[in-house]
């Protein structure tokens, strides 16, 4: 553990990883709570996957930009801690697998030495912010998002006001209206616009994909773009006091929204105001470090296959608005590619493009800035690599999620029929192979990493029974879903359900039909005209569960017999609380408190004094068996179970001592008074918890 | 027959939103005769019983998503098969052998919910 002192540069960064370490040592010892120290590496990118003990790290990835030294690192770290591979996710990140728990604070130090981090990678936080791969080099765009998207992740990165969230939040950007990010499925989606020649964003809140998907609403058609840190926190506070924390399955902010309507939710926030310290964050975007092409002369290459050559350039570029320039689409299947060419690639771009990758939501990779001389060169080498596949983001690009391959939650096999689809498609339908109005997608589970319901072509994992109690790996259809642009978007319509292995066909019958009557039109258009029982009429009959075979048991991918196994997700176990470590933890966000203060961060001062007084109210009530749930109903119950009956005296009430955090602003006075409350609280309830303790044992 | 979700239930929530009486509940949750249908005040069940539609009642599992029989009709009056089996991704919502209903009992139980 020494070596991590001496390496790393920034303290803090330092501090975290050496807490991780200690955190897993005393889990290993048995002194700390399992689900709270799952909480804790949760936080810090460090998940479980489906063979046990061992784990799986994301790395976070701000709108999917890597630099060539950083895919280095990764490389490096993949082949050290993992097994080589890289898995590109559709949230930008890039996840490695089979990782030993007790080498994960020395994975982190090892990506930190290129500045790439894993805190808030997964748990109950802000994920990783996305952006529209083309960000900085699209044609159509009114700016580059890419600065805001980094300034958005730097400014809540730590940030004490989303560390202990009742579940994630995440945020996209997207560069043009087409809007590539997907604002309309998540937490907080900003589509860049310019109004009267001011930057800004068209604001969507409260999207979601999961099992209850969720259209966000409208909450701004145009914010400017100082505006969007001070809102992003806002909405991120109004989530932590309000949103539920018993039940994961509606923890996510779209399910509060819904609950209170977006009236309530935006009155919140306007009440929160005082409480955020800069009402406006201008974001320096001419300060932020853009790639930069090096100049070199074209190296001489001989193409033989001029045809395959010309089906690639049709299929696997984008014209930059950046003059002779280009990117690159390089379609990786199912998102997975190994060290050795990520490490040949890195040298590839470093020293004939700009030296960056953009990791992309089809968990493909892009490559900017390639100069219209060097496409042959490019064609030439990544055809080396493997990378040359036609195809990028078109219908034979299809997105899986990982499923049951290593995920816990996975129910049948996504990658497996993915890949069949990809070969059938190819094989019997090459024309589809350059169509980009037809996206597939498929997920393993309900809870749709691989984004199934927002597809043309959706696949959901599931089993089916037969009469005979049999159980056979079953996919659920779905349709009609798409991106309609602006940050509108529709969700696909649960079709019908068969056995895994009558997927192709049932492909086959809706590009059949398709081809027929589509004249031409989107598959988009076309469902919507034909509608959800049309579709249902003609894939039906695959339902049929009657006539299986042995061969329906055994599902894509394998050879083994299918049996069923779901685990529960990670992402955020309900955590059990003990009442002692409640006070600890009490104490711990005083003293965090009281630090911030020290260095002058007066708002973080001020939400660490907050949190250690719902956490010391929380435990008193745990204490008299009262089931808590929002931190806002922890209040108001602190209120009418102690201070109401006069078991416990305050000098207010225990809402208006609370509820100053959106009276003053964070000053430094304010700080230092509002500490001096957590603490005094603490020891008030401490002191009744001992008396009641002393009660029971006379 | 209403239908009921067994113990095999992975506590997705795939079929709460698919129910068009709001007869599903995540487990522990308290329900209401009143929530999702037309229902207001004191009621008198077509079984006979007498209950205050408004009033929280006890949830029927504490561990998983729970179907309500008094306000399951199967779907019948809105779709052709019941559409939390349709959608549940393990099969685990099927007919209750405890409360077997003929088509028009269930008719009757859909026209009284949404009168």
């Amino acid at each position: 553990m020494q070596s991590f002192r001496t390496e790393i540069e920034n303290p803090i960064v330092e501090q975290d990883i050496i807490e991780l370490a200690k955190k897993i040592e005393l889990f290993k010892n048995g002194k700390i709570d399992e689900e709270k120290f799952r909480s804790l590496r949760l936080a810090r990118g460090v998940y479980g996957q489906r063979q046990t003990g061992v784990q799986m790290i994301r790395i976070k990835l701000p709108f999917g930009k890597v630099l060539s030294n950083q895919l280095h690192r990764i490389a490096d770290v993949s082949d050290e801690y993992s097994r080589g591979r890289l898995h590109i996710t559709t949230r930008q990140d890039l996840q490695i697998h089979y990782v030993d728990l007790e080498r994960t604070p020395e994975l982190w130090a090892e990506l930190e030495r290129d500045d790439v981090t894993l805190r808030e990678a997964c748990g109950n936080t802000v994920r990783n912010v996305t952006a529209s791969e083309t960000a900085g080099i699209d044609v159509h765009e009114p700016f580059d998002v890419s600065p805001y998207a980094d300034a958005v992740f730097r400014f809540f990165l730590r940030n004490p006001i989303c560390q202990e969230m009742g579940r994630k939040f995440k945020v996209s950007f997207s560069a043009t209206d087409d809007d590539t990010g997907l604002s309309y499925i998540h937490d907080l989606g900003f589509i860049a616009k310019i109004e009267n020649g001011i930057r800004g964003f068209k604001v969507l809140l409260g999207g979601g994909l999961g099992s209850q998907p969720r259209h966000a609403d409208v909450l701004y058609d145009f914010l400017s773009s100082d505006k969007i840190i001070p809102l992003m926190e806002g909405v991120l506070r109004i989530f932590d006091r309000h949103g539920e924390r018993k039940s994961r399955a509606k923890a996510r902010m779209k399910f509060l929204i819904k609950d209170i309507g977006l009236e309530a939710f935006k009155k919140l926030v306007q009440e929160e105001q005082n409480a955020i310290e800069f009402k406006s964050v201008p974001i320096a975007f001419s300060e932020f470090p853009v790639s930069k092409p090096v100049k070199v002369k074209a190296p001489k290459v001989e193409l033989e296959d001029t045809k395959g050559y010309d089906l690639w350039k049709s299929t696997n570029l984008i014209p930059q608005k950046q003059e002779g320039y280009f990117a690159i689409g390089i379609k990786v299947l199912l998102g997975d590619f190994y060290t050795d060419k990520a490490r040949l690639l890195a040298d590839l771009v470093q020293n004939y493009a700009a030296g960056e990758i953009r990791l992309t939501l089809r968990q493909n990779i892009l490559v900017p800035f390639v100069r219209e001389d060097l496409l042959p060169f490019f064609y030439q080498e990544l055809q080396k690599l493997g990378f040359a596949e036609i195809g990028y983001n078109k219908a034979v690009d299809i997105t899986a999620c990982p499923g049951t391959d290593t995920c816990n939650l996975g129910i049948s096999s996504s990658t497996g029929i993915a890949e069949e689809l990809e070969r059938v498609i190819k094989a019997e339908y090459p024309q589809y192979i350059n169509n980009k109005d037809l996206v597939i997608k498929i997920s393993g589970c309900m809870n749709a990493c691989g984004q199934h319901n927002m597809a043309n072509i959706g696949f959901q994992g599931m089993t089916i029974r037969t009469p005979e109690k049999l159980v056979a790996p079953a996919l659920q259809v779905l349709l009609g879903g798409g991106n309609k642009g602006d940050g509108q978007g529709v969700f696909a319509d649960k079709v019908v359900k068969i056995p895994s292995k009558r997927g192709p066909e049932a492909l086959r019958r809706i590009l059949n039909d398709f081809e027929k009557n589509g004249k031409g039109i989107s598959f988009f258009e076309y469902y919507s005209e034909q509608g959800e029982k049309y579709f249902y009429q003609l894939l039906t009959d695959l339902s049929d569960i009657t006539n299986l075979t042995q061969d329906d048991f055994i599902d894509w991918g394998t050879n083994e017999k299918y049996i069923k196994a779901i685990g529960i997700g990670e992402c955020a176990g309900v955590v059990i609380d003990l009442i002692a470590t409640l006070f600890l933890e009490s104490e711990e966000k005083i003293d965090l408190a009281k630090n911030a203060l020290n260095h002058k961060v007066y708002s973080n001062a001020v939400y660490f004094a907050y949190s250690s007084m719902v956490n010391s109210a929380k435990a008193l009530l745990l204490s008299e068996n009262i089931k808590t749930n929002t931190q806002s109903s922890i209040i108001s119950q602190f209120d009418e179970d102690f201070v109401q009956n006069n078991k416990i005296k305050l000098e207010t009430s225990f809402s208006e001592l609370i509820y100053q955090i959106r009276k003053y602003a964070p000053s430094a006075s304010f700080s230092e008074a509002y500490i001096h409350n957590a603490v005094s609280f603490l020891n008030v309830v401490r002191t009744y918890r001992e008396q009641q303790q002393k009660l029971v044992k006379l | 027959m209403a239908i009921i979700i067994t113990d095999e239930c992975i506590n997705c929530g795939a079929c709460e939103p698919e129910c068009p009486n709001t007869a599903i509940y995540e487990g522990a949750e308290h329900w209401q005769y009143s929530n999702g249908t037309s229902l207001v005040g004191n009621i008198v069940l077509p079984n006979g019983k007498n209950v205050d539609a408004d009033e929280d009642q006890e949830p029927v599992s504490d561990e998983f998503y729970f179907i309500v029989p008094d306000k399951c009709t199967e779907c019948k009056g809105f779709h052709e098969e019941p559409q939390c089996a349709a959608v549940c991704p393990v099969d685990c919502c099927v007919p209750d052998e405890n409360h077997i209903e003929t088509e028009e009992t269930l008719l009757e139980k859909q026209q009284f919910l949404h009168q």
